[in-house]
């Protein structure tokens, strides 16, 4: 008979029957076979699997390593500017002005050397009426009243 | 027949199993424990580090305010240079720090620490730190975390240390707050 003619164009069934190919079918036995009896058993970890995921975790955890190293400098930068093991002094302004317009103590590790000063005598009496400080800057705005102060 | 008779059998482990697997889990530990060591604890001491270092900062802040020699507020930045002037200081107990700023018109000069004069208190409340203006009655926690506020007068001024406390650390940070 000829392949060419034949009206189903299986080869299995045109050559082996309706069996098929007995060596292909024994092949595929054996297979479900073994998957069968696998499956009686719990799939486990390989030694090497188990290696490849320390080395992926390692890897993980050496991309931490930065993070600490940077937050470790940021913490050291933050203490820089307030040791425990020194003592500060808050000295405020020889200015009266600046004392008056809002100006904060400034901070020294050091002791600030004392200067006498003599008392100024005003030749004004000014007083504030309102007062405008941005939030940004150290500028200060002004609004005063100025008397003369008669001698 | 021969299925049902396998499952009724479990099957153990060898020795070389048990031996491997105890030795990656020793691995295992070894690993987390130099982890921890190494990066875990330097971050939770850098963690607590940092909260003490920031709370520090704010305790500062404030005082180097109040220091600066004037009250700091909308009374005692208006008015003449007298009104608002820092002209008293106390500590009753070595720990609760009193700061008298003058008031009234015109300002007298005279720390009477009651009205018209401005009353800022420091203290230690609950492990805060807490700055109470009297004259207002308003009060706000300066910093967390303290443990004790230790006062000594120095003649022309106040030494103030200040501890503070997160989990295991413990900081003391030394001050001196100079009269104007």
């Amino acid at each position: 008979m000829n392949m060419a003619n034949r009206p189903n164009n299986k080869p299995s069934e045109s050559r082996f029957g309706e069996g098929g190919n007995p060596m292909v079918l024994r092949g595929l036995r054996n297979t479900a076979t073994v998957f069968r009896r696998r499956s009686k058993y719990r799939a486990g970890v390989s030694l090497l699997e188990l290696e490849v995921a320390f080395v992926v975790f390692g890897i993980a955890l050496s991309g931490l390593a930065p993070l600490v190293v940077m937050h470790l400098r940021q913490v050291e930068k933050l203490e820089k500017r307030l040791n425990d093991a020194t003592t500060y002094y808050l000295t405020p302004s020889s200015d009266p002005w600046a004392r008056k317009l809002g100006a904060a103590a400034t901070m020294s590790s050091t002791a600030p050397t004392v200067t006498e000063v003599g008392p100024t005598i005003p030749v004004n009496a000014v007083q504030i009426l309102s007062l405008d400080k941005s939030f940004a800057g150290e500028e200060v705005t002004a609004n005063v009243s100025m008397i003369p102060i008669p001698k | 027949m021969t299925n049902s008779s396998t499952a009724t059998i479990r099957r153990g482990f060898t020795l070389v199993e048990v031996l491997v697997v105890g030795a990656l889990m020793t691995t295992l530990a070894l690993l987390l424990a130099a982890t921890w060591s190494g990066l875990g604890r330097p971050l939770v001491d850098a963690a607590a580090r940092a909260q003490i270092a920031q709370e520090a900062n704010l305790a500062v802040a404030a005082l180097a305010r109040d220091f600066g020699g004037n009250l700091a507020s909308a009374d005692g930045r208006l008015g003449y240079p007298a009104n608002g002037k820092l002209i008293g200081r106390m500590q009753p107990g070595d720990s609760v720090l009193r700061l008298c700023f003058d008031g009234g018109i015109p300002a007298d000069g005279l720390a009477e620490w009651g009205d018209p004069d401005s009353v800022i208190t420091y203290q230690v409340q609950d492990g805060n730190l807490v700055r109470w203006d009297e004259s207002a009655g308003t009060t706000f926690t300066v910093a967390r975390y303290v443990q004790q506020l230790q006062l000594a007068d120095t003649g022309n001024g106040v030494e103030i240390k200040l501890t503070f406390a997160y989990r295991n650390l413990t900081r003391t940070y030394t001050l001196v707050g100079l009269d104007p």
